[in-house]
């Protein structure tokens, strides 16, 4: 069926089961109940401990879901530690749901290879999601939003089993939180909902306290076992990639456009609100944002995370009410969660559930994210390359675009020749529907849906084009790219947020 | 013999030709890194260029870290060229001619970059100069060149598109395959007398005619000697020349001098007189600290001041100070329209908040109005 992006996608999808399709952004009207978890007690005086090859012996069977969060992002050691684990047990057959895997879980493909996984239902950032494009995997990969993650397991669309949390700081009770110890890792709150909803809840720490250890992120209402290991993750592993503002003339270029549109939009004003991230780009609109609202003597209500030094650093000079916070891309941003009570942890259902009665995101005015590819629908790709690998998660993406009030993609009309602009994206992630702005090196484009935009722009002297103009600029001097080309078999499946699915990847030829 | 020659790098945005042309048959192998999704275009343009140039034997090895088409054809020319084939490229572009009015900032971008001469056309600069001299080393004068020639071909470059050659005999074969192009100003470096830009403009004029151009090529000769400096007054007084400027370090080396305002000062103030006697603009040269905006600000200040129009960049950050400095602010601009708006109406001399307002004051007005309206 051509679905609300016009993607032809089959009503059933081998290994994933029966397809609700994408029909609009706000178009999915959830009915029914939530997920009843499993009840559980204990007598007073039993012991939580145990060790991690225990936990895995006793919980972990074949053809189990189990779960991790990625606040060590490309730090982390548990995923690799408990999966080699399961291995050497004879495993097999297991559903990974992390909230993401990163370059560090290269050693995941060797275990997908012997069997132990089949299948992985989360972000895949790198060699594994390169990996996963050639097929290795037996089942297709299905790729969730933070705020998706949440609802889905929520609603009962992915039963977790074991959910294995790592924990900077833990008490034998299971009370943990992310921003003590000596590796702290931020807020780890992609866990709450794993931790509501699993059959067991593994706590794993380095940093064993004195109970009762607060703040209590995790509870031990909810914590079945604490296993104590000597390492859980680089809290240096965090501040991988991406994190450091950039120095390409063109890129600073589009973050100083950035700053104009959203001046010229009128939001920036008293009780201002938008969503930080991190890519070079993000990185040096909030800088620049910063020093605008400085400069117009303004206090914003909130800053939502995940958040760095520099959204730190607003909220310093007192010119934020408070910062949201999802997960921490630095130390500074840490340092801040222990210092700062108006730096405040939310978990990603009040960021972002579809299946709830109210999103941060839904309160953002402004938000400006970036995008692999997008196209003159305004549909936006952050999943595949261009040439068809699948390298990155979803993150917030849909969710933050969903939600704030003026939506800015930023992105360079061209990379290494490759077009950022072009006439379909190679993967749909978010619709175009909730898009507004497109900030290029070479002009800035806004959704004809937008007219009062396209006024208040005008108004101020910011000069708009046409975005095919842009795509056809950009293949004047590329030239026109080729399709890659791809094989049948569907190796991911890309969720909206609400569940339905919007896009699905396929094998790559080699 | 050893007809072999090389283009190129294998740095982001270009790509590395080698030719050889001892070979009974014609092979091709390239690797790129962006196969999948313009490897056939990539064949093309070779086979084209190729044919183009009447090459039907050889080895031809190309790397490729996403070079655009105009790249990898210029690279490929530049190869075959330094391997001794006699080629000539005979595309024109008849170009038009552009008002400039403005020349605050002139941004320099090194003539073999091809990365840098792309990132070049989205710079808010009032100019931009694509180098064949300084920057470009001597065994690359070729590759260059037929870079910059290309780039012009195809960048869609917003600014005033500038091109610094080499002295001569280099400059010559500079001139012949940029004034191909749709080049708007030629700069023309360690001019010394009115004779020797003379020898530049006569081949100018060649190239130009043989052409077919009607788009005659602006020239801005860049004094760097003390002999240079006493003939400026003359070399600012050909037709074709816009503009004076200078380069600092070559001056100073030449004199024993060490870079201070101080020791720049007659230089600067000499260039100007010369360049204003013949109603031409004065350009000062670059500041080369990228990391000192304070300092920039400074001499640009100071510069503004003596009555220069501009200032030579090496970094696009510069430009911002600089427009800033020379952007008068809403304050200026609307006392400025006053005055002028009086002095019309008066039809002579009239007064204003008490100060007598004359020609001079009018024409001085009648720049700040230029430089606000203009930005």
């Amino acid at each position: 069926m051509i679905n609300g992006v016009g993607r032809d996608i089959p009503d059933e999808i081998k290994g994933y089961g029966k397809v609700r399709h994408y029909k609009g952004a706000f178009e999915y009207v959830p009915t029914g109940k939530r997920y009843g978890p499993v009840k559980k007690f204990i007598k007073p005086g039993e012991d939580k401990i145990m060790t991690l090859r225990n936990v895995i012996k006793k919980y972990v069977k074949d053809g189990m879901t189990i779960s991790f969060h990625h606040a060590f992002r490309n730090g982390d050691v548990l995923v690799n530690r408990v999966l080699d684990i399961c291995s050497d047990l004879g495993i097999k057959n297991l559903r990974l749901f992390p909230s993401a895997l990163f370059p560090c879980h290269e050693p995941v493909i060797e275990h997908i290879k012997n069997g132990v996984v089949t299948r992985i239902e989360g972000s895949m950032n790198g060699p594994v999601g390169e990996a996963v494009s050639h097929g290795i995997l037996p089942y297709p990969a299905v790729l969730r939003s933070h705020g998706n993650r949440y609802r889905t397991v929520e609603a009962g669309e992915v039963h977790i089993d074991v959910a294995f949390i790592a924990a900077p700081t833990s008490d034998e009770y299971g009370n943990a939180n992310g921003i003590y110890g000596p590796t702290p890792c931020g807020p780890l709150i992609y866990s709450k909902v794993d931790s509501l909803y699993a059959d067991k809840v593994i706590v794993v720490t380095n940093n064993l306290v004195d109970y009762p250890a607060f703040p209590m992120t995790i509870k031990q209402t909810d914590v079945d076992h604490v296993v104590v290991e000597d390492n859980i993750g680089d809290p240096k592993g965090i501040v991988s990639g991406t994190l450091r503002i950039t120095r390409s003339p063109r890129r600073l270029k589009i973050a100083r456009t950035v700053v104009d549109v959203i001046r010229a939009s009128g939001v920036l004003k008293d009780g201002f609100s938008f969503q930080a991230g991190a890519g070079g780009i993000s990185l040096a609109v909030t800088k620049y944002l910063g020093e605008a609202m400085e400069e117009e003597d303004i206090v914003g209500s909130f800053g939502m995370g995940g958040s760095t030094r520099y959204l730190v650093d607003i909220l310093k000079k007192g010119r934020l009410r408070c910062i949201l916070e999802g997960q921490c891309f630095d130390e500074e941003a840490i340092k801040s969660l222990r210092e700062n009570p108006n730096h405040v942890i939310v978990d990603p259902s009040f960021y972002a559930n579809y299946n709830s009665r109210g999103n941060a995101v839904y309160k953002e005015d402004v938000a400006f994210l970036g995008a692999t590819e997008i196209d003159t629908k305004f549909n936006v790709n952050v999943n595949t390359h261009s040439d068809g690998l699948l390298l990155h998660g979803i993150g917030g993406h849909q969710d933050v675009a969903s939600g704030a009030r003026i939506c800015i993609i930023t992105a360079p009309l061209l990379r290494d020749r490759i077009p950022v602009i072009v006439k379909d994206v190679t993967t749909v992630t978010t619709p175009g529907e909730t898009v507004d702005v497109v900030v290029t090196d070479v002009g800035v484009a806004v959704n004809p849906r937008r007219k009062d935009l396209l006024e208040k722009l005008k108004a101020a002297d910011i000069e708009v084009r046409d975005i095919k103009e842009l795509q056809e600029e950009a293949y004047d001097i590329a030239g026109e790219p080729e399709k890659p080309e791809t094989k049948d078999r569907i190796i991911a499946v890309i969720q909206y947020r609400d569940g339905s699915v919007i896009d699905v990847v396929k094998e790559v030829k080699e | 013999m050893d007809r072999t020659g090389t283009s190129g790098s294998e740095e982001k945005g270009d790509c590395y030709v080698e030719v050889t042309l001892d070979s009974e048959n014609l092979e091709i192998d390239i690797q790129s890194k962006v196969e999948k999704l313009y490897g056939k275009s990539i064949r093309k343009t070779m086979k084209e260029t190729l044919k183009r140039f009447g090459i039907k034997k050889g080895v031809i090895r190309v790397r490729d870290k996403g070079a655009y088409d105009f790249v990898i054809s210029a690279r490929l020319e530049a190869a075959l060229l330094k391997a001794g084939v006699k080629i000539e490229n005979d595309r024109i572009e008849m170009g038009k001619e552009r008002e400039i009015k403005l020349r605050r900032t002139r941004l320099y971008l090194p003539g073999n970059n091809p990365k840098l001469l792309f990132d070049g056309s989205i710079f808010d600069c009032d100019c931009v100069i694509l180098d064949l001299e300084d920057s470009v080393k001597i065994d690359d004068k070729i590759d260059a060149r037929i870079l910059v020639r290309n780039a012009l071909f195809e960048i869609k470059y917003r600014q005033e598109r500038m091109v610094r050659v080499n002295p001569l005999p280099l400059g010559e074969e500079d001139l012949k395959e940029i004034l191909k192009t749709d080049v708007d100003t030629i700069l023309i470096p360690k001019v010394e007398t009115k004779l020797q830009l003379e020898k530049f403009t006569e081949i100018i004029e060649k190239y130009e005619s043989e052409y077919k151009k009607d788009k005659k090529v602006r020239v801005i000769p860049i004094i760097e000697t003390a002999l240079g400096l006493e003939n400026a007054f003359e070399i600012a007084s050909h037709e074709r020349v816009v503009a004076m400027t200078f380069g600092a370090e070559d001056y100073l080396a030449d004199v024993g001098g060490e870079r201070s305002n101080e020791a720049l000062f007659y230089l600067r103030s000499r260039i100007l007189n010369a360049a204003k006697a013949w109603k031409k603009q004065a350009l000062d040269t670059v500041f080369p600290n990228v990391n000192d905006e304070k300092g920039l600000e400074e001499e640009t200040r100071l510069i503004k001041g003596m009555g220069y129009d501009g200032k030579g960049i090496i970094h696009p950050r510069q430009a911002e100070i600089i427009h800033r400095v020379f952007t008068p602010s809403d304050e200026e601009y609307k006392k400025a329209k006053r005055i002028i708006e009086a002095f019309e109406r008066s039809k002579g001399v009239v007064a204003i908040d008490g100060r007598m307002i004359d020609l001079p004051v009018v024409k001085r007005a009648q720049k700040i109005v230029d430089l606000y309206e203009g930005r």
